[in-house]
């Protein structure tokens, strides 16, 4: 870009400079400030907090800065890889509700008469409140007035009621459920708008080629769809690894639990979240904040090097539209 | 949209489709009727038959006001209003904790969201990239360390960490604005700089009033997470009754140390007029709904 124009007669008409842009940046800035204050300025609190031992969230006792020791310990923890574990077998629920959109997309992108009204119908799961949702599952699996088992009575099951939250094999199974119930209604809407934008003369060309119709599914559908599945797909293991209210309501004890039992049921749900919520509440017999921390920050970059292991795995099977 | 032509026509196929469509349909809702045929049926009747009753003896209504009556009888020194129920000071708690924020918050996000696509400033690109770039931080394991940070601060007990940190604009509302901002023409904002208006009076004038939809999904899905969160009003409002929103009411009243009525016709009704004003907001709102949700996230 030049800095000035020159006219015909050999005048210098020197342009003008173009500012700083203050306003646009001010607009811009008061967002940026409010994250730092109150988004990273915490997370480098706690990264601060992780190397010392401070005692519970009220605490006012100073600190001693004690290395690594918290992360030694958090490492040695078994009982925080159980619940690390417990994260993983949640996101299960995920990968079933991302089958289950992707099935009921596929059956909703022919266009069925009321396709529109299925898919509606289909989020209200999504958009309820995981306070009412635990509630009514906890119900809804109640041992004795359960409507699940007398449903699978009616399917001739005839042995002894099904404890389903009662014992450690089911417990799980229970939140990989709701996930499959209350999650898949987002999955739909993303994958019908995927559906609308995938170019139809892909299909008139594989049919003139004599593609059968499994054939087009995998070679043109599943591609062209596979940015949402990925997008999805890193949703899913996100948010399932962080998974936290619906645990804490379904035990009904206010704030989740408030020690820990390693043996009954509920260590089943012991969610990563829920244990670093006992730490930071003093359920906990082993450490205080500083350890809470350590395992936040353990957990973060789990998250994290899970998502980066998805992003570098995508190369693989996500078509890139750029190339 | 011509690709499945053929599928249409053989009505065995449309059989099977239609029943998949509806099991999960049904699989869907059934939740739903669990939460009614539950709420009305009595108190009484529940724990007499032996399983689920889809449909009870006679339709029994006094879940429903007994939450409306309801007040909690261990803490009335903390009540705002004599003889309010815990659910309406609930719903009245949520509203002015998650309602006047998510307003404020959104014409920050705007006009962030318009800098970034209509303003140059320098810096712009640096800024904006590492917006994007903060959006991928998992927050949710943070959520107790960063608590603690709060308590630090003072501010444990007050609602001041629900409603600050998310006042002045969010990453992900202003990435979507920004989006929309994309499909205003530019000459007409340009036309109203040579007129001599302001950035600011263009940005209420003119882009605002032409990214109304884009506003309004922002804020029912705002609203929408409002009035849902649990975990920051768990933590910071620990045994302040009087300032519970609503989800905090709805999990505490069922909880058997707090209150007296744990039947489940009555946390049947109360589930059931806690889901009401959500669904009615989706009845209407749903174009809102699915555009904010479909446009907010980029392919790839």
């Amino acid at each position: 870009m030049q800095d000035s124009f020159v006219l015909k007669d050999g005048t210098v008409i020197p342009r003008r400079k173009r500012g700083f842009g203050w306003q646009g940046f001010i607009f811009c800035i008061i967002p940026f400030i409010s994250f730092f204050a109150f988004s990273l300025f915490p997370i480098g609190y706690s990264l601060v907090v992780s190397f010392t031992d401070m005692g519970l969230y009220n605490s006012i006792e100073p600190w001693n800065f004690m290395g690594l020791r918290n992360y030694a310990e958090v490492f040695r923890d078994m009982f925080f890889w159980h619940t690390i574990g417990l994260g993983f077998y949640c996101t299960l629920g995920q990968f079933l509700s991302l089958s289950v959109a992707l099935a009921m997309s596929t059956l909703l992108s022919t266009k069925v008469k009321g396709w529109n009204l299925f898919s509606a119908l289909y989020f209200i799961p999504y958009i309820c409140s995981s306070v009412a949702v635990s509630m009514i599952w906890k119900r809804m699996f109640d041992t004795d007035y359960g409507i699940i088992n007398e449903m699978i009575s009616l399917f001739g099951y005839t042995g002894s009621p099904i404890a389903w939250s009662g014992q450690k094999s089911t417990y799980m199974l229970i939140f990989i459920i709701i996930q499959a119930w209350s999650a898949p209604g987002y999955g739909i809407i993303m994958y019908n708008a995927a559906y609308t934008s995938i170019d139809g003369t892909l299909y008139e060309a594989a049919k003139i080629d004599g593609a059968s119709r499994g054939r087009q599914f995998l070679s043109i559908t599943l591609p062209q769809l596979s940015p949402t599945t990925y997008f999805l797909l890193m949703l899913g293991i996100i948010s399932g690894l962080q998974q936290f209210e619906m645990f804490s309501i379904f035990t009904g004890e206010e704030g989740g639990w408030t020690g820990i039992t390693t043996d009954g049921p509920e260590s089943m749900g012991f969610v990563p979240l829920i244990y670093i919520n006992i730490t930071v509440k003093g359920g906990n017999t082993v450490g205080g904040m500083g350890y809470a921390a350590a395992m936040s920050w353990f957990l973060f970059f789990i998250v994290f090097g899970v998502a980066r292991l998805n992003e570098k795995f995508s190369k693989v099977w996500v078509a890139n539209e750029n190339e | 949209m011509s690709k499945n032509n053929q599928i249409k026509q053989n009505p065995l196929v449309n059989i099977g489709l239609y029943s998949a469509l509806i099991f999960f349909l049904l699989f869907t809702m059934l939740p739903f009727y669990v939460v009614i045929a539950t709420a009305i049926t009595a108190a009484s009747e529940t724990g007499i038959a032996a399983g689920f009753i889809a449909l009870p003896s006679e339709i029994d209504l006094r879940g429903f006001t007994e939450i409306f009556t309801f007040q909690n009888n261990l803490l009335e020194e903390f009540m705002i209003f004599e003889n309010v129920s815990k659910l309406l000071s609930g719903f009245y708690n949520m509203f002015w904790q998650v309602v006047p924020k998510s307003i404020i918050s959104l014409f920050i996000s705007g006009l962030a969201g318009y800098s970034y696509c209509k303003l140059k400033f320098k810096l712009k690109k640096p800024m904006f990239d590492f917006m994007l770039a903060t959006m991928m931080i998992p927050m949710g394991t943070m959520t107790f360390v960063s608590f603690s940070f709060f308590v630090k601060l003072g501010w444990y007990k007050t609602v001041l960490p629900l409603i600050i940190p998310s006042l002045f604009g969010g990453s992900g509302t202003i990435f979507f604005l920004r989006q929309f901002f994309e499909g205003v023409p530019t000459e007409i904002l340009e036309a109203a700089r040579v007129d001599g208006l302001g950035e600011i009076g263009i940005y209420f004038k003119i882009a605002m009033p032409l990214a109304m939809p884009a506003f309004i999904s922002q804020f029912i899905l705002g609203f929408i997470g409002g009035y849902n969160s649990y975990t920051g009003p768990m933590l910071y409002l620990e045994g302040m009754d009087a300032l519970y929103p609503l989800q905090l009411v709805l999990t505490k009243s069922l909880v058997a140390s707090y209150s007296t009525k744990t039947n489940p016709q009555f946390q049947a009704s109360y589930v059931a007029i806690a889901l009401l004003p959500i669904l009615i907001i989706y009845l209407f709102g749903q174009k809102f709904f699915i555009s904010g949700i479909t446009s907010g996230a980029v392919k790839g």
